[in-house]
């Protein structure tokens, strides 16, 4: 209680310098805890992609179910020799990587992790609940593409070049449908905060209200994550490993790293604009987290869905994942967003 | 060899070696696809792992007679060395079963998968006049609508006996390539389960060859078809124990030949969809 006590004190004196610790603090949690559950994604993605082609996955370290195999391949990533090529644009080579997965964590600190009910209020798990998170979220995730292209670009290789390139002409052809399908979902919540808008899904899921709006946003993300079928910029067959190609050891740990913390956070984006966030029915013994039960079965069923996608479609070509972006998804996610405009005025 | 020698395998071998060649023949278009697709997918794509699943069941059957599951060097002059276990009848044509239905499914997969489609249908077109120039033979020269297939021009072994398809494609894209293969399967499990039928008791290797063979001096040149294509050897001898010259004609040389106009001015990303579909083994090309 003391402490308590020295700290609210501490609070009302210094405010600024409070904010600050406490920022730091949750950031720091933030970070580690979204990276202990991208391991554990990764682990995930194994293991479902091995029960879906007849295979084992990972069946030794660990135990049966070889959880620590990720613990295994980051020892083996750390220890290895970091090679930086002959030729490379040194700073910018070293400095890819930190930039990619600090863009990344940029967009967690605006995305509310669930809810949990305290005397029958919701709170919001969420670190800086601004009023624009979801345009914050959706500017952020086409900073990411910056990350990809410093390594292509520093890497003196050319296919590292080649993935660089196809990476940002991708982005620039899917952020558009994506913005609009955001502002889209926006409109109908009247509002861009993401909290909010989940809240606005208290009745209906904008997945039904808008059920365009929700396949248009579902393969913009995938693009975004660099998924199959839009994997272009590290299409192994083609361009060796497209944009991480030179890199190796921890840097490598950490691109390859970034790929799963954006699926995770994509997937939770997906999730809060698009399937209620952590909204359904209270479960009565356990109410107190009973949103946070919803929020990750809801997550669960996105990512595998995901991993579903990636071990039965074949690969685009660039051309057509462009020609995809611009022809055919940026008219259909207007359209979608008048719909949303008139079913949001018919309601209002 | 044996045309250099004279000697005519009796009937059971003749059925015993197309079996096991029809066999290495549906292996081969099975490991083709499934690296195929590897190439335009990715090494995660779930069919590229069936196949090989499937793949097993037929490398058991091929197995069981050989004794070994690829490089089954088990031909001998003048017939085979081993007969055909029990219950190879019955296994083997559970295993056929098996596979036609497989391929039926992995072909509509294909015909259904619209990605796969545009990655595939007009890409990579090769002229039947183009093809027969280059050299280039088996599916990939079948495919550019040319019915040519080694069982029928210059009929071995005893195909002219068995009821076959000759498999053709009129498109000459990468589809058709990977089409023709997959056909090929289900004509290959045709041809053995008529072997099956067919097949006469008796013994499997001639009578009466020597230890040490010494051929009389001449030259003898013998086609088959490859799963790949035609295949050639062409075998010299002076009268001794030791050929003069041994010269295998592979089918794989030539599709690499094939390659650079087909590859002229086409996307990277095509460039795999193209040289996967020809389904060149490249240990094969340097013989």
């Amino acid at each position: 209680m003391e402490l308590l006590s020295a700290i609210t004190e501490f609070a009302a004196r210094e405010p600024k310098i409070y904010g600050l610790i406490i920022g730091l603090v949750a950031a720091a949690i933030l970070a580690s805890v979204i990276n202990v559950v991208a391991m554990l994604l990764v682990w995930l993605e194994r293991k479902v992609m091995g029960d879906l082609q007849a295979r084992y996955g990972p069946n030794r370290v660990g135990g049966r179910w070889g959880v620590l195999q990720l613990g295994a391949d980051a020892i083996k990533l750390f220890t290895k020799e970091d090679i930086i090529p002959r030729g490379a644009d040194k700073s910018v080579y070293v400095w890819a990587p930190i930039v990619a997965v600090a863009t990344t964590m940029l967009i967690a600190g605006a995305l509310p992790f669930g809810a949990v009910i305290i005397d029958g209020r919701e709170v919001p798990l969420v670190v800086a609940n601004m009023d624009i998170s979801a345009l914050y979220v959706e500017a952020v995730l086409s900073l990411m593409a910056i990350g990809a292209f410093m390594a292509g670009y520093s890497s003196n290789n050319k296919y590292s070049m080649l993935g660089a390139f196809r990476g940002v002409a991708r982005m620039i052809a899917y952020e558009v449908p994506m913005g609009v399908c955001v502002i889209s979902v926006a409109v109908m919540a009247h509002s861009l905060n993401l909290v909010e808008i989940v809240n606005a899904q208290q009745n209906i899921w904008f997945a039904v209200a808008q059920p365009l709006g929700f396949v248009i946003f579902g393969i913009a993300l995938i693009t975004d994550l660099g998924r199959m079928p839009f994997d272009q910029t590290e299409a192994e067959e083609e361009i060796i490993a497209g944009y991480n190609t030179e890199y190796s050891g921890i840097r490598f740990g950490l691109l390859y790293f970034q790929e799963y913390i954006v699926m995770l956070l994509g997937s939770i984006l997906l999730v809060l604009l698009f399937l209620g966030g952590w909204k359904g029915p209270v479960i009565p013994v356990i109410s107190f987290i009973s949103p946070m039960i919803w929020f990750f079965m809801k997550l669960l069923i996105v990512l595998v869905a995901l991993i579903w996608i990636r071990v039965s479609l074949p690969r685009f070509r660039i051309d057509q994942v462009t020609d995809l972006g611009w022809k055919i998804l940026l008219p259909l996610s207007l359209v979608n967003f008048v719909w949303a405009v008139a079913v949001g005025l018919y309601f209002a | 060899m044996e045309r250099l020698l004279g000697i005519e395998p009796p009937e059971r071998a003749q059925y015993i070696r197309i079996i096991t060649q029809e066999l290495s023949r549906i292996q081969s278009h099975l490991l083709g696809t499934a690296e195929f697709l590897t190439l335009i997918a990715s090494a995660v794509y779930s069919p590229f792992l069936y196949m090989i699943i499937d793949r097993e069941d037929v490398l058991t059957c091929i197995e069981s007679v050989t004794g070994a599951r690829i490089n089954h060097s088990f031909v001998r002059f003048g017939g085979v060395r081993n007969d055909l276990p029990d219950g190879f009848k019955d296994m083997t044509l559970d295993t056929l079963k098996m596979v036609r239905e497989k391929t039926k499914d992995y072909k509509e997969l294909f015909l259904s998968d619209s990605i796969y489609r545009r990655r595939m249908e007009g890409i990579g077109v090769l002229s039947p006049a183009e093809a027969k120039r280059l050299g280039v033979s088996g599916p990939p020269l079948r495919a550019s609508d040319t019915p040519y297939d080694m069982r029928r021009e210059d009929p071995y072994l005893l195909y002219k006996d068995l009821d076959f398809d000759v498999i053709t494609r009129k498109e000459g894209d990468s589809k058709a390539r990977v089409e023709v293969r997959l056909d090929e399967i289900i004509e290959s499990c045709y041809i053995i389960e008529q072997c099956l039928d067919q097949i006469p008791s008796g013994p499997i290797m001639a009578e009466g060859i020597p230890k040490k063979i010494k051929p009389e001096p001449g030259e003898a040149y013998y086609r088959v078809e490859d799963h790949r294509g035609e295949m050639g050897f062409f075998v010299a001898s002076d009268g001794t124990d030791k050929p003069v010259k041994v010269k295998a004609r592979g089918p794989v040389y030539a599709y690499f030949q094939a390659l650079p106009p087909l590859l002229e001015g086409v996307y990277i990303a095509d460039v795999v969809a193209i040289a996967g579909s020809m389904d060149a083994c490249t240990s094969e090309v340097d013989r």
